[in-house]
């Protein structure tokens, strides 16, 4: 017995140099190009081709098998990444792939009849691929940061599938379940960083003892860890991801998230507890007891998510968001299985180890099951909510049929698989307290009890709302088609298989794995011929399902189960949204005020500066006003300068304008007198034209005035020679008289002078021509003299009135 | 005979562009085609005599020669070490790629006359900053290129951009001043500015904590380093994408290269360690990412984000050069990479989207990436190594950051490093389920399910595809040559720095 034992206790493992490991992670990817472009030719062709593939992938793993029976295999991509991508494949792994595996082959097959619209076809079998790539490359792989890169892969390739329906809440629960994805990687990536930088490598293997000496704060890498993987494996309270994006996504895309992403978290959950921080020795006590702290914690975590799954899923309408619950549930049994086994290190470990590792096993077959049966529902009914649904018995008999089956085994039914595994974690709890004993672990085995049965009572919720009850046929719109029932086929048969040569399965399959830890061979040896179907198992078994039926009967007439518990009181509201709520909020607030606040103080700073300057400008301007001022008086003396030159100018400009004026008057005078002269010029002209006129007048009139003269001493002539005559006449008269008087006068005068004239005035008796001078002027004469200067008068008048004309 | 060449090679790299720019301005008057060929031609031979330098580098050469002195100890002097190759080559690269995806994105602009001589000059004086042998030198091209990238920010002379330009004029201009300022007060404490001597200031003393500072307010304006980054926000935008890209992937570098030689090589890791000034470092850097991460997800202008999403991404580099362990400063060098490929596919594809639609909005961009795949796809890759996912090169540098905090022990800093890469993933994946799942505004659903692919043009997609691959290979592939050249650079400066 012992020998064989020793068969499964850890040697040094035989490292088989291959690339199978490679492959078997690539051959995903690769497919799901393949399958992008063929579907641009033709859709179907391409899940056809999905399908396909994901069936060679399950293969490729099972052709891992040989080898992995001589050994473990690895390979290195030297320098990728910088440190490397190691891929590895020991058993462990291979059990996780080939569920992986499994599960994906069986959802795909499922997903070929139940998806239907076009665009969800398109993002499901290339995005499922490459997620089935990354989930196995997150156990096929040898180190943390080759882990975390596929890790991470499957965050995000994942979202794409749940938000394959791209309806709102779908986008709403991707969008949920990335970003806490996103965080928990974030939190892993911490842990790995500090332990890279502490242990000085990220193998997986064995690292406390290095991670000690580099100083490293084991329970912090610890932790960081276990929330990264815890993230995936939906521990309470990490969990809030799984029942919205379940409510949101297709069964076919659920069926991958139970069947095989919760369980890389599981896997993560399993290398950190039994290979990264399992004590070297027992001797080194502080690390033992730290790992043992570890696994003791671990179980009442896993305790919590038994029963809050529960609870949870007791609580749930929606049958998508009571699977959810369920798997949360369940995947507390699997956690609650390492914590014991890690709580009972150097004891019954195997034990702890080989329940968890087989119920994530059996957690695939029910839980994909369960799904593809919720499918189907939605598929006949369009519709998740039971209170909508109801009767289904009949219309539906294989699923319901399958839907009992299922239900036996998850909920423990002696020849179920569902059974063995409960039976090994539950045997696991009543070793640890029979070796640590304690209140505690006692409890601890009672709460395991009650969960169980609390199992019970949602399926028997889930089958009384959908399939029993008060039937409403209109809500059945379509007959399934056969192909979705193909994977259940397959499950259910396997749970019987598992349930009823349980240890056939555990040795053949489960404790190969055990090499790859160091477990002590006594703790395998008593799970060697685990009697599996003794009183004591079967007894609790018994208890649990009574257990079960007593809680489920009052709390559906209490109605119980209808009335939903407070939104407030959930691990969401009472932890995380508070929690974002405040470091979201925080960082926001803070980030925004301070970039507020700084780009205040720049414009603050600038408007002080500018303050300054205006300031600056005051003074300037004073300054400037001097300058000013000055200038002002210069520019007031330059103006009265420049008044006074223009008062200058303009008196010069008046001087001016007066002498222009003055000018233009003198030349309006120089010209009046112009004209005035030319004018008296004229007159004179006229004047000398006139005097000449009046001269030729005169000319005229002396020539007339002649003439008259010259006539009238022509007349005077005549009148000479008359009076000549008649002076001769009187002289001859006078001689005869003066000889006669001469005679007498001789006697008195003898004068001579003047006897002629007196002779001539013969005419006027008594005159004297010779005594013609001025004393003695005749009238006549002066007469007429004076008859001429008054012509010559009147003349010059009237010439004189003609100039004035 | 070899060795002349690659003694000629620095100079060359440096007076190529500028020379060329004045070619191509006096081109562009008689060819626009001709002119956007000898950009493009500039650029790659300018990347080819960058790369050209690559055997002495590697084998750990440091070529330094003095042109001529203007004083003893200061002059233009020629300087190339494996840290000075290692920004040289990534800022040819990414210029060689962003000129030819400026062809199409400016065919359609105004001003083109003016942008690609200033392009191309930008590119000599940035290299003439890395390929400065001494202060003195990297001062007159760190002015210049300063000065002369304003025409980059101004280009499109909306008033934003005139605002942002005159903030980045104003800024410029003060760090410029505080860089001469310290300058000087080293050449008087030390009597030379030159890189090739070794530790310049090596005793603490008020005088040298004021040219310590002063280097700080000098190259953190440059590099977006808080509370100096208020420029960045506002002038990165604005500017026509290509620049954007340019001005987020390599200028922002020019700060972080200038402080990494202040506190490697003018100052020395025992002497701020011991003079605690590092602290100053470290807080505003701290603050830096935060801040930088914690502003881009209010924004909803998608460059603005980008923006901000820069002073977060340079906060890193700043923060890994105080660290003072090796494995930080390889982190530290290999994210100058890093970011300079990342942000600037960031901003060629945003320029894309921009380009193709006019849509700059976030809440626009709804179903953009299922009519611009090969641009969002782009855009996804890059926004995924800025997060940090494996095995994008975004998640190296912070891989080799966060351990090198480790070593420091100084896990606050890790912290602070995830803390942010869990703020790039909230403010960068939204932008892309909405690109590529979200329902588009305005469209019915029928027009939804018959999209139609509507890409930029080849010109812009295939620089732009390349960045984004870069962003994968640098970051899987073995034999990473930017990782090694960091390596290198790394060891390098450890070396300098510890006497």
């Amino acid at each position: 017995m012992f020998s064989a034992a020793a068969e499964y206790s850890n040697v040094i493992p035989h490292i088989i140099h291959s690339w199978r490991p490679v492959a078997v992670v690539l051959f995903p990817f690769s497919a799901a190009v393949i399958t992008f472009l063929l579907e641009r030719k033709s859709g179907a062709f391409a899940s056809l081709f999905a399908v396909l593939a994901s069936a060679l992938s399950f293969l490729f793993v099972l052709s891992l098998y040989p080898l992995l029976r001589q050994g473990t295999l690895e390979y290195l991509i030297g320098g990728l990444m910088g440190t490397g991508l190691l891929f590895r494949a020991d058993y462990l792994s291979f059990i996780f792939a080939l569920l992986i595996s499994l599960a994906w082959l069986l959802a795909m097959f499922y997903a070929l009849a139940a998806l239907e619209e076009e665009e969800q076809r398109r993002l499901y079998f290339p995005f499922s691929l490459i997620t089935l790539g990354s989930c196995l490359g997150v156990v096929l792989t040898g180190d943390l940061i080759s882990l975390f890169l596929f890790f991470e892969l499957m965050t995000f390739s994942s979202y794409i599938l749940v938000i394959s329906r791209r309806s709102k809440e779908a986008l709403a629960a991707g969008a949920f379940t990335l970003y806490l994805g996103l965080a928990g990687g974030l939190v892993m990536l911490f842990g790995i960083i500090a332990l890279f930088s502490t242990a000085g490598t990220v193998a997986l293997a064995p690292l406390m003892e290095k991670m000690a000496e580099g100083g490293a704060n084991l329970s912090f890498i610890f932790i960081c860890l276990f929330i990264g993987f815890g993230i995936k494996a939906v521990v309470v309270p990490l969990h809030l991801w799984i029942p919205r994006a379940y409510a949101a996504a297709p069964a076919a895309v659920n069926a991958l998230s139970s069947g095989a992403m919760i369980k890389a978290g599981i896997y993560g959950i399993l290398r950190l507890l039994f290979v990264l921080f399992t004590p070297p020795s027992l001797k080194t006590a502080e690390l033992f007891n730290f790992a043992r702290t570890a696994g003791y914690v671990i179980i009442w975590l896993g305790l919590l998510t038994i029963v809050a799954g529960a609870i949870m899923a007791l609580q749930q309408d929606h049958i998508m968001k009571l699977l959810a619950y369920s798997s949360v549930s369940q995947m507390g049994y699997i956690i609650t299985g390492i914590g014991a086994g890690a709580y009972l290190f150097g004891l019954e470990e195997a034990m702890g180890y080989s329940g968890a590792v087989l119920h994530a096993f059996n957690h695939t077959l029910f839980k994909v099951a369960f799904i593809l049966i919720a499918g189907i529902v939605y598929y006949c009914c369009g519709e998740l909510k039971m209170e909508k649904l109801g009767g289904l018995w009949k219309k539906i008999p294989l699923a319901a049929v399958f839907f009992i089956l299922s239900v036996l085994a998850i909920s423990g039914v002696p020849g179920f698989n569902g059974y063995i595994s409960k039976t090994l974690i539950h045997d696991a709890l009543l070793e640890a307290h029979h070796h640590y004993g304690g209140l505690d672990i006692y409890l601890a085995e009672k709460i395991f009890v009650l969960g169980s049965a609390l199992t019970l009572c949602y399926y028997l919720k889930f089958f009384q709302g959908v399939f029993s009850g008060a039937s409403r046929p209109a809500v059945m719109q379509r007959r399934p088609p056969f192909l979705l029932y193909f994977p259940l086929f397959i499950l259910v048969p396997l749970m019987l298989v598992v349930g009823l040569f349980p240890n056939y399965i555990l040795e053949g399959f489960v404790l190969p794995s055990a090499k790859v830890f160091t477990f002590e061979p006594y703790s395998i040896k008593h799970i060697i011929g685990f009697h599996f179907f003794d009183n004591a198992p079967l007894e609790a078994a018994l208890l649990v399902l009574l257990l079960g039926l007593l809680l489920y009967l009052p709390a559906v007439r209490l109605h119980l189960l209808t009335r939903p518990l407070p939104r407030w009181f959930s691990v969401e509201y009472l932890l995380f949204v508070p929690l974002v709520r405040l470091v979201y909020g925080m960082l926001l607030r803070a980030g925004g005020s301070l970039e507020r606040s700084v780009n205040g103080i720049y414009y603050g700073l600038a408007s002080r500066f500018m303050d300054l300057c205006t300031s600056i400008d005051v003074f300037d301007r004073g300054v400037d006003g001097f300058y000013n001022r000055s200038s002002y008086r210069i520019r007031y003396l330059v103006e009265s300068f420049r008044q006074v030159d223009d008062t200058l100018n303009e008196a010069y400009e008046a001087t001016g304008k007066a002498a222009r004026e003055l000018a233009g008057r003198t030349t309006e005078l120089d010209s009046a007198l112009d004209k005035s002269y030319e004018r008296a010029g004229d007159y004179a002209r006229r004047l000398a034209t006139r005097t000449g006129e009046l001269d030729e007048a005169l000319d005229n009139s002396y020539e007339r005035a002649g003439d008259y003269a010259r006539r009238l001493a022509t007349r005077t002539g005549e009148l000479d020679e008359a009076l000549d005559q008649g002076y001769e006449k009187a002289g001859l008269a006078a001689r005869r008289l003066v000889e006669k008087r001469t005679d007498d006068e001789n006697a008195t005068s003898g004068t001579g002078a003047g006897p002629e004239p007196e002779q001539r005035k013969g005419l006027f008796t008594g005159i004297n021509p010779l005594e013609w001078n001025i004393r003695n002027i005749s009238f006549d004469s002066l007469l007429i003299a004076v008859m001429l200067g008054l012509v010559i008068f009147v003349l010059l008048f009237f010439a004189r009135g003609l100039v004035n004309l | 005979m070899e060795s002349s060449v690659y003694k000629f090679l620095p100079v060359f790299m440096v007076l190529f562009p500028i020379c060329m720019s004045v070619v191509i301005f006096w081109v562009s008057r008689y060819s626009e085609r001709l002119r956007n060929g000898l950009s493009v031609a500039t650029t790659v031979v300018t990347f080819i005599a960058v790369a050209a330098l690559y055997p002495p580098m590697a084998a750990g050469k440091v070529i330094a020669y003095t042109i001529f002195d203007i004083l003893p100890g200061l002059g233009l002097s020629v300087r190339a070490d494996i840290l000075s190759f290692c920004l040289a080559l990534i800022s040819a690269l990414v210029w060689m790629l962003v000129s030819i995806y400026s062809i199409d994105y400016m065919s359609h602009e105004h001003g083109t006359d003016r942008y690609y001589p200033i392009f191309i000059f930008v590119l000599g004086s940035c290299l003439g900053i890395f390929m400065a042998g001494d202060f003195f030198t990297l001062f007159v091209f760190f002015e210049l290129m300063s000065l002369l990238s304003y025409v980059l920010v101004i280009h499109e002379e909306t008033k934003e951009a005139l605002r942002a330009g005159y903030k980045y004029l104003i800024m410029t201009i003060i760090g410029g001043l505080a860089l001469f300022f310290a300058i000087v007060i080293v050449f008087e404490l030390a009597g030379s500015v030159s890189l090739s001597e070794g530790t310049l200031v090596a005793v603490p003393s008020t005088m040298a904590l004021l040219a310590f500072i002063n280097f700080l307010i000098g190259f953190g304006m440059k590099a977006g380093m808080f509370p100096l980054h208020v420029w960045l926000p506002d002038a990165h935008p604005v500017a026509p994408s290509p620049a954007s890209a340019l001005l987020s992937g390599i200028m922002l570098k020019t700060g972080a290269y200038g402080l990494l030689r202040v506190i490697f090589t003018v100052f020395n890791i025992p002497l701020i360690q011991e003079a605690r000034w590092d602290i100053i470092v470290l807080v505003l850097a701290v603050i830096t990412i935060l801040l930088g991460s914690a502003v881009a997800l209010t924004q909803e202008d998608l460059k603005r984000r980008l923006a901000y999403s820069s002073v977060g991404q340079m906060g890193y580099v700043i923060l890994g050069m105080v660290l003072f362990t090796e494995r930080a400063l390889i982190g530290d060098i290999f994210h100058i990479f890093s970011h300079a490929l990342m942000k600037s596919t960031l901003f060629l594809a945003a320029g894309a989207i921009i380009w193709k639609t006019g849509l700059r909005n976030i809440n626009d961009l709804h179903g953009i990436g299922r009519k611009m795949p090969l641009t969002m796809g782009a855009f996804t890759l890059a926004a995924l190594a800025m997060i940090g996912i494996p095995p994008l090169n975004g998640f190296l540098s912070k891989l080799n950051l966060g351990m090198g905090a480790l070593e420091a022990g100084a896990p606050v800093y890790l912290f602070v490093l995830l803390v942010s890469s869990l703020l790039n993933g909230l403010y960068y994946l939204p932008i892309i389920i909405a690109a590529f799942f979200g329902e588009a505004h305005g469209e019915d659903d029928h027009e939804t399910e018959t999209f139609k692919m509507s890409e930029a043009t080849r010109g812009m997609v295939i620089p732009l595809c390349l960045l984004a691959l870069s962003c994968l290979v640098f970051g899987l592939m073995p034999g990473n040559i930017f990782f090694e050249l960091s390596r290198k650079a790394a060891a390098f400066l450890f070396l300098q720095g510890m006497p």
